[in-house]
């Protein structure tokens, strides 16, 4: 029995018949069985297999590819935005960064409540921020109040925060109302004439805003409450896409 | 796949349709691809694994379901898919009875029962059963009955049983002659050592 004859009876038992007829036929015999068959054996354990978990879903190689490099990429713009924001950050809190740098993340920052340094707060003088078109917002105002709070009359930033601190100063008595009266009509604190041109000249290019920035800070939170509404709606926005996906992602 | 032969195949066009319907949950289709394996896979199992045949078949079939999805490739190939789940369902199986030898490789225990080399030629000249030739290709040496099985049984060719085997396809095909030449001795040689195994050894052999 040479090894073609072996091949021919290993793929096809019944073309070695003539040669080899008992070893053809004992391989016929196991590899062959009638085709009416009924059920085979375990065919209905496999079929309550497959109707009770059906197919697995298809591959999702691309898919997941895609959603791992998505995430990746979402990464590691993340970790850079960290790096460099916070290296910014860091800038701007010790007041390294050049002037319009200094002054734009310091305006930034105002706005989402972080007090950063600028250079118009470094000459002490809370109203020259308003120069500062980055810090018409509330950024000016607490810093106008944190600045009046805080010098406290040694060297005021404007004239309320001069009255306050005489008012405080003073001593209680009969004198103390006339005391602080003066100092309301007095000039200390009081923007020169040559400075006064910055907030009026703000006040023109700005307009009405400025003008109620500038002149009184109570109505200013409003202000800036209407103005960022939308903003105040879109960072809504992912709590309310998020209870819209809840759905999605039950289903 | 040889033409002379009555194994319930699903040819060409009609596996595909078969293998699409199964994935998008025909049970005619799935009970297609199951009819066209499960007899011979029983047959391997039985010969390899003895009373946990059918065991180790359902574990591969479950397995088959839920990768059914993933599977590409034409009828060959799914078959050798099944084939190779079912060898490694049956390799932890045995693992699992690693106290308990298999079965179908004892064949001096086989001999020692009946050694009738007469029962043999009988059975020969008699138009031998499926199940004796089962048996008697299960008294082999392991690697040359699990050769010839999937080459005769499984209607592999050298490559996929190679595969399946993780050996050379050199080695599947030495294996594989030399099996058929024992098995030639086997069933030509009365004075041999031709023996035959009993049914209750093999309980799930020809049952299909």
């Amino acid at each position: 029995m040479d090894d073609e004859m072996i091949e021919r009876l290993l793929a096809s038992p019944a073309t070695a018949a003539e040669e080899a007829p008992e070893l053809a036929m004992l391989l016929a015999a196991a590899s062959t069985y009638p085709t009416d068959l009924g059920p085979v054996a375990g065919q209905e354990a496999a079929l309550a297999a497959f109707r009770a978990g059906g197919v697995a879903a298809p591959p999702r190689r691309k898919r997941m590819l895609g959603k791992a490099l998505a995430a990746k990429t979402l990464a590691m713009l993340g970790a850079g935005t960290l790096v460099l924001g916070g290296g910014v950050a860091a800038a701007a809190a010790a007041d390294t960064l050049p002037v319009p740098a200094q002054n734009a993340i310091s305006g930034a920052a105002s706005h989402v409540g972080l007090d950063f340094p600028s250079h118009a707060q470094g000459n002490h003088h809370g109203w020259q921020n308003s120069n500062n078109p980055h810090h018409q917002g509330n950024g000016n105002d607490n810093q106008g109040t944190d600045n009046g709070n805080k010098d406290n009359g040694n060297q005021p930033d404007n004239h309320g925060a001069y009255v306050s601190g005489v008012a405080r100063s003073a001593s209680p008595g009969p004198g103390h109302g006339k005391t602080v009266s003066d100092a309301a009509h007095s000039q200390d604190g009081k923007p020169t004439p040559a400075q006064s041109h910055g907030p009026d000249a703000n006040a023109t290019d700005h307009g009405a805003t400025n003008q109620s920035q500038a002149g009184d800070g109570a109505p200013e939170p409003q202000e800036n409450e209407t103005s960022e509404a939308p903003e105040t709606d879109t960072s809504g926005a992912p709590s309310g896409l998020g209870s819209g996906h809840a759905p999605g992602s039950h289903g | 796949m040889s033409a002379d032969d009555e194994r319930v195949t699903t040819q060409g066009e009609e596996f595909a349709r078969a293998l699409d319907a199964a994935r998008d949950g025909s049970e005619w289709g799935f009970v297609e691809l199951f009819r066209s394996v499960q007899p011979a896979l029983l047959r391997y199992l039985g010969a390899l694994a003895g009373p946990l045949a059918e065991d180790v078949a359902a574990e591969t079939w479950l397995r088959v379901v839920h990768d059914l999805a993933r599977f590409e490739g034409d009828e060959d190939g799914f078959r050798a898919w099944v084939f190779t789940i079912a060898r490694h369902r049956w390799l932890d199986a045995r693992r699992a009875a690693a106290r308990r030898p298999p079965e179908v490789y004892d064949g001096g225990e086989a001999l020692a029962e009946i050694p009738s080399s007469e029962v043999v030629a009988d059975a020969v000249e008699e138009a031998m059963s499926t199940e004796a030739a089962l048996q008697l290709i299960a008294t082999l040496p392991p690697d040359q009955a699990e050769a010839v099985l999937l080459r005769v049984v499984g209607g592999l060719d050298v490559d996929r049983v190679a595969a399946i085997m993780g050996k050379r396809p050199g080695h599947v095909r030495v294996l594989s002659h030399r099996g058929l030449k024992r098995l030639a001795v086997l069933v030509q040689d009365p004075a041999g050592s031709g023996h035959v195994v009993t049914q209750r050894n093999h309980p799930t052999v020809g049952r299909v």
